[in-house]
C-alpha cells in the first residue's frame, strides 16, 4: 500500500530541495556502499580457540559469561547442568512463564562479544526478550574476530532470502541507565545471557589469546 | 599568486611580521600590543603595523550580521594585503581571520590574506621554531585556553611549551581546561546568567590551582574571567601571554 | 508556536540545589565513558568514514528513499510517505483504528515526540505506552525528554522514587535497581495486550529494506515483536545504502552515546511472520527544509547519539526543557530553526558561546558550531533574531570600524565616555548585564596605536 499522490509529491520535494531540476530522472545506478572498503573488514586469523577467549573476555566485560564445550554432542549437558545448578525452572513452550530460553546463534563476534540471532517464526519471536535468562548456543565454526561482510554475512543472506521475523544482535544482558547514568542490569529483557560455544577444548580455554 | 603562510613554510630570517592588533587590544589592553613588539624586538623580527587596521568583525559575524562581516572581512583584506606573515596575540580574532573569513567568502581577499594570520603562541613555536623566548617571570601561572585558539587554531600546546620555557616560573595545568569560560561575545550580556555561571566555575578551577597568574593568549576571555576575579576581590591576577613572555 | 531559549529557566535551575548537579555530573561521566570506549580504535578514520557515507546517503535521498520503499514492501511490509508530523500522526492513528488497536507500546523514539503522538493517541482513545525506561518516567510524570538519549536525565533517584510512589503507589525507594524492577513488572503485561508496537528507526537500509534500531533493554524488542502490528516511524534522513555500511555506525553510535563498545541489542527487522503486519511511516516534517539549505544540510548527519549535549556547558547548565521543543543542545539549535521555521526558534543558536566543545565529539563530524553561525545569520537576515536596535547599532558600528577616522572617533568617544562600554559593540547595549558580576575595563590613556606612532 502506497498513497501515490503523496509520494509523488514527496519525491519531487526532496529532488528539488537535492537541486535536481524538474523531470531530471533519479540516478538509478545499483545501490553502492558509500565509501571504500571497511576498516573492519575481516582479521585473518580464525583460530577458533583465541577468538572462544577472545569473545569470553569481551562479553565478561559486559556481564554476560561464556562456557566452552568440546563438541556438539556435549551442549545438551551443559544446558542441563546450567539449568539445575541456577535453579531454573523446567524449559516451557510458553515463553511468558519460562525462566530462561534456548538460542541459536549464526554467528558470534569476538571483538565485542555479540552474538548475531536470528528468529524467524512468530512463536519464538519473543525468545530473546520474555525471559530472565537467556542461553546462546554456536558452534565455533561461527566465531568471527570482528563485526564485518563475513561476520554478518548470514544476515545478508536471510535479508537476500526475504526470510521473515527478527534479526538481531545480542552483547550481555539487557541493561538500562537511565536513572543518574547508573547501571542496572536486566531492564525488560534478560538479566542473565550465558554463551556456549560447542567445538573448543577445555584445555584450550585458559590458553594464551 | 597565493602568499599563504602555512607552518610548513619557512620564515626566512628578514620577512617583516606584521602585526595585527585587535580593536579592543589597541584600547583597553595596550600593553598586551607593547609586549608582542618587545618579544619580536629581541628575537630580531622586523615588524610593521598597518596603522588602517580596525576590526576584524567577529562581534558581526558571531551575531549573524553576514554583510557587516563580509565588509569588515574585505577590510582586513585591504590593510593586510602586501604582508606574507601575520601575527595576532588573540586566537579569537586570529580564528576569525584564519578560519571564518573563507566560510563568510571562500577564495575571496579576506580569505586568502586571513589564511596567513598566526596567533602569537603558533608562531613562535612553529614557525620562528623558538620556544624560549629569553623571558623571566618568577610567579606561578596557570592557563585560561581560549576555545577559539584551542579548537580553531590548535595553538594551546605551543602555548604551555612557551610558559613552560619561561625562566623561574611555575607552570600549574588548570582543571578542566578545555571547559570555556562562558565568554561568547554577545552571548556574555544577552545570557549573562549562563555567562557568569561558566564563568564562576573557571575561576574557582584556577584560583584552586592556587598560582597568582591565570595567563592566556586570549584578552577577550580574559576580560571576563579576570572581571569576575576582580569582583570578587580575587588575589588571582590576569596576565596576557605576550606579557609573561616579554617579561626579564 | 514561538520558540525561544528559556532564561528563567537558566535561572531557576542554576540556583535550584539538586537539579543541575545530577545532570552536570551524569554528562560529565558520559563523556569519561565516551572517551575511554573511543581511545583504543581509529576513531578519526571512523568518524570521517561515517561523514562520506552520510555526505553520500543524502545526496543521494530520494533514490535511496524509493530502493528502500521497495525492498521494503518486498519483505511483506507498508510504506506511508507523510510531509508533516500532523499528517504522520493522523496516518499512525488510522492504522491503529484499521487494527483496532486500543493501545500502542512505544520504543524510544524521538520523532515520535514531533508528531506529539501521545497526546494525539490519547485523545484519539488509544493508550500510549512508553516503554523505554527514560521515556517511561517522563510519561509518568507528564514532562517531555529532555535529552536525546537519556530521557529523565534531568531527574535525580530520588525524583524517581517519589514519583514512582505518588503515581504507582509503591513504597519508596531510590534504588535505581528497584526502581528498574517496578518499571519492568508494570510494563510486561502491556507489551503481550498491545493492538500496536511503535519503534523509530536509527537507520534503514536501502540495500536491504530492513529497519534497525539499537537500544540496551530489550524493550525496543518487546515493543516491535510483541504486538501483532509493528509501526516504524522514521524521518526521511536515516536511510543509508547498505549493511556494510551500518558496521561503521554501530562502532561510532554506541561509543558515542553511552561509551559502550556495541549496545546490547541491535534488531533488524525482517519481516512480518505470519498474521502480522509491519509498516513504515516516512517522515519529512521540515527535514527537505534542512536539505535544501546547502549548509544546513550537513545537519542531517545527525545520529542521535547524544555526544553533543553531554559536552556542551549550556546543555549541562540548563538541562533540555531550556530549548522548547523535541531537540536540546547544540544539534536542536541547529536543525530547529529550519525544522519549525527561522521566525519561530530563530533565538535558540544565539544561546552558545560557540566554543566548539560539540564539533570535537560528534562522531560523524557535523560542523556544529559552523551551522550555528550559520542558523543566526539566517536568524538576523529574515529579521527573527535581532532587533532593529541592534541591527542599526551594528550597522553604525561598521561604518566607524570601515575608516581609520570612524575608527579614531569610536576610540575618542570611548575615552570621553570614560567606559568600553561605547567601544565594544557587545557590551554597549547590555553594559548593566555585563556589570553585575564583573568589573569593567578600564579605557587605556594611550592606545597601541597611538604608542606605535610615537615610538
Amino acid at each position: 500500500m502506497t498513497d501515490d499522490s503523496g509520494r509523488a509529491s514527496f519525491l519531487a520535494r526532496v529532488a528539488a530541495a537535492l537541486g535536481r531540476k524538474e523531470g531530471e530522472p533519479r540516478p538509478a545506478a545499483p545501490i553502492q556502499r558509500a565509501v571504500g572498503a571497511s576498516t573492519f573488514d575481516e582479521e585473518t586469523t580464525r583460530d577458533a580457540a583465541a577468538l572462544a577467549i577472545r569473545f569470553r573476555d569481551e562479553l565478561g566485560l559486559v556481564s554476560g559469561e561464556t562456557v566452552f564445550v568440546p563438541d556438539v554432542g556435549g551442549v545438551d549437558a551443559e544446558i542441563e547442568r546450567i539449568v539445575r545448578s541456577r535453579g531454573l525452572g523446567p524449559a516451557e513452550s510458553d515463553l511468558k512463564k519460562a525462566d530462561y530460553a534456548v538460542l541459536r546463534a549464526e554467528a558470534l563476534i569476538a571483538d565485542t562479544g555479540t552474538a548475531l540471532v536470528i528468529e524467524r517464526t512468530a512463536e519464538r519471536r519473543l525468545a530473546p526478550y520474555l525471559p530472565r535468562t537467556c542461553i546462546v548456543v554456536a558452534d565455533s565454526d561461527a566465531l568471527f574476530p570482528t563485526m564485518s561482510s563475513a561476520s554478518l554475512a548470514a544476515l545478508h543472506a536471510a535479508a537476500r532470502r526475504g526470510d521473515k521475523g527478527e534479526a538481531v544482535l545480542i552483547t550481555g544482558p539487557a541493561r538500562t541507565a537511565d536513572i543518574e547514568k547508573t547501571l542496572v542490569l536486566g531492564a525488560h529483557g534478560p538479566r542473565h545471557l550465558i554463551v556456549i560455544i560447542a567445538g573448543i577444548q577445555a584445555a584450550e580455554k585458559d590458553a594464551p589469546s | 599568486m597565493s602568499r599563504a603562510g602555512t607552518a610548513s613554510e619557512a620564515y626566512a630570517p628578514g620577512d617583516t611580521v606584521a602585526l595585527f592588533i585587535p580593536c579592543f587590544i589597541d584600547v583597553l589592553f595596550p600593553s598586551v600590543g607593547k609586549a608582542v613588539v618587545s618579544i619580536f624586538e629581541r628575537l630580531g623580527v622586523d615588524l610593521a603595523y598597518p596603522e588602517d587596521q580596525t576590526c576584524c568583525g567577529q562581534p558581526a559575524f558571531n551575531g549573524g550580521h553576514r554583510k557587516e562581516a563580509l565588509e569588515l572581512a574585505a577590510r582586513f583584506g585591504d590593510v593586510f594585503e602586501e604582508y606574507k606573515w601575520i601575527v595576532v596575540p588573540s586566537g579569537s580574532c586570529g580564528a576569525m581571520a584564519k578560519r571564518f573569513y573563507s566560510t563568510l567568502d571562500p577564495g575571496s581577499k579576506g580569505a586568502t590574506v586571513g589564511a596567513r594570520v598566526f596567533d602569537l603562541a603558533t608562531f613562535l613555536v612553529d614557525v620562528l621554531g623558538t620556544v624560549d623566548v629569553g623571558a623571566r617571570f618568577p610567579h606561578s601561572v596557570t592557563m585560561l585556553d581560549g576555545c577559539h585558539g584551542r579548537r580553531e587554531l590548535g595553538c594551546t600546546d605551543a602555548a604551555r611549551r612557551l610558559l613552560e620555557a619561561v625562566g623561574d616560573i611555575e607552570y600549574r595545568e588548570l582543571p578542566a581546561i578545555e571547559e570555556c569560560c562562558g565568554f561568547g561575545g554577545l552571548f556574555s550580556v544577552k545570557f549573562d546568567a549562563l555567562s557568569t555561571s561558566m564563568g564562576s566555575a573557571k575561576c574557582a578551577n584556577a584560583t584552586a590551582t592556587g598560582a597568582e597568574y591565570l595567563v592566556s593568549g586570549d584578552s577577550s576571555c580574559l576580560m571576563h574571567v579576570g572581571g569576575m576575579l576582580d569582583h570578587r576581590g580575587s588575589n588571582l591576577k590576569t596576565v596576557h601571554l605576550a606579557e609573561v613572555l616579554a617579561s626579564r | 508556536m514561538t520558540i525561544h531559549f528559556d532564561r528563567k529557566q537558566v535561572h531557576d535551575d542554576l540556583h535550584s540545589p539538586s537539579a543541575p548537579a545530577v545532570l552536570d555530573s551524569s554528562m560529565r561521566r558520559a563523556v569519561e565513558h565516551k572517551h575511554a570506549a573511543q581511545a583504543l580504535i581509529a576513531w578519526d578514520e571512523l568518524r570521517e568514514r561515517a561523514h562520506e557515507i552520510k555526505a553520500y546517503a543524502i545526496e543521494h535521498l530520494d533514490e535511496l528513499l524509493v530502493r528502500f520503499e521497495s525492498e521494503f514492501i518486498a519483505r511483506g511490509g507498508r510504506v506511508l510517505w507523510t510531509q508533516t508530523a500532523d499528517e504522520a500522526a493522523s496516518r499512525f492513528l488510522d492504522i491503529c483504528r484499521t487494527h483496532g488497536a486500543r493501545s500502542v507500546v512505544k520504543g524510544k523514539s524521538m520523532v515520535s515526540e514531533e508528531l506529539e503522538l501521545n497526546a494525539r493517541l490519547t485523545a484519539a482513545g488509544i493508550d500510549p505506552v512508553e516503554t523505554d525506561l527514560g521515556e517511561y518516567i517522563v510519561q509518568l510524570a507528564g514532562e517531555r525528554p529532555t535529552h536525546i538519549i537519556a530521557p529523565a536525565i534531568h531527574m535525580s533517584r530520588q525524583d524517581v522514587g517519589s514519583l514512582f510512589e505518588r503515581k504507582l503507589k509503591v513504597d519508596y525507594t531510590d534504588d535505581p535497581e528497584v526502581l528498574s524492577e517496578i518499571a519492568r513488572v508494570r510494563l510486561r503485561q502491556r507489551y503481550l495486550d498491545a493492538g500496536v508496537g511503535m519503534t523509530g528507526a536509527n537507520f534503514g537500509i536501502a540495500e536491504t529494506g530492513t529497519v534497525v534500531v539499537v537500544e540496551n533493554e530489550g524493550n525496543g524488542g518487546l515493543s516491535s515483536q510483541a504486538p501483532p502490528v509493528q509501526i516504524v516511524v522514521m524521518g526521511i534522513e536515516k536511510v543509508i545504502p547498505t549493511l556494510d555500511d551500518l558496521i561503521v555506525f554501530l562502532q561510532l553510535l554506541a561509543r558515542s552515546g553511552t561509551g559502550q563498545k556495541m549496545s546490547t541489542y541491535v534488531h533488524h527487522f525482517l519481516g512480518p511472520v505470519d498474521g502480522r503486519a509491519m509498516y513504515c511511516i516516512f517522515v519529512d516534517a521540515g527535514r527537505t527544509a534542512l536539505l535544501a539549505d546547502p549548509v544546513a544540510r550537513e545537519s542531517l548527519y545527525c545520529i542521535r547519539c547524544g555526544a553533543c549535549l553531554n559536552v556542551c556547558p549550556i546543555y549541562r547548565r540548563v538541562g533540555g526543557g531550556a530549548y522548547g521543543w523535541v531537540y536540546p543542545g547544540p544539534i536542536g539549535s541547529v536543525i530547529t530553526p529550519s525544522m519549525v521555521g527561522v521566525e519561530d526558534a530563530g533565538e535558540l543558536p544565539f544561546a552558545s558561546t560557540l566554543c566548539g566543545a560539540c564539533a570535537v565529539e560528534c562522531p560523524v563530524k557535523i560542523d556544529l558550531p559552523h551551522l550555528l553561525v550559520h542558523q543566526r545569520a539566517r536568524a538576523v537576515d529574515e529579521g527573527a533574531a535581532s532587533s532593529p536596535f541592534e541591527n542599526a547599532a551594528v550597522a553604525s558600528w561598521t561604518r566607524a570600524m570601515s575608516s581609520s577616522r570612524g575608527y579614531s572617533f569610536a576610540v575618542l568617544a570611548a575615552r570621553v565616555g570614560g567606559a568600553a562600554s561605547s567601544m565594544l559593540p557587545w557590551i554597549s547595549p547590555a553594559a548593566r548585564a555585563w556589570s553585575k558580576e564583573r568589573s569593567m575595563p578600564k579605557v587605556a590613556s594611550m592606545t597601541f596605536k597611538d604608542w606605535w606612532r610615537e615610538r
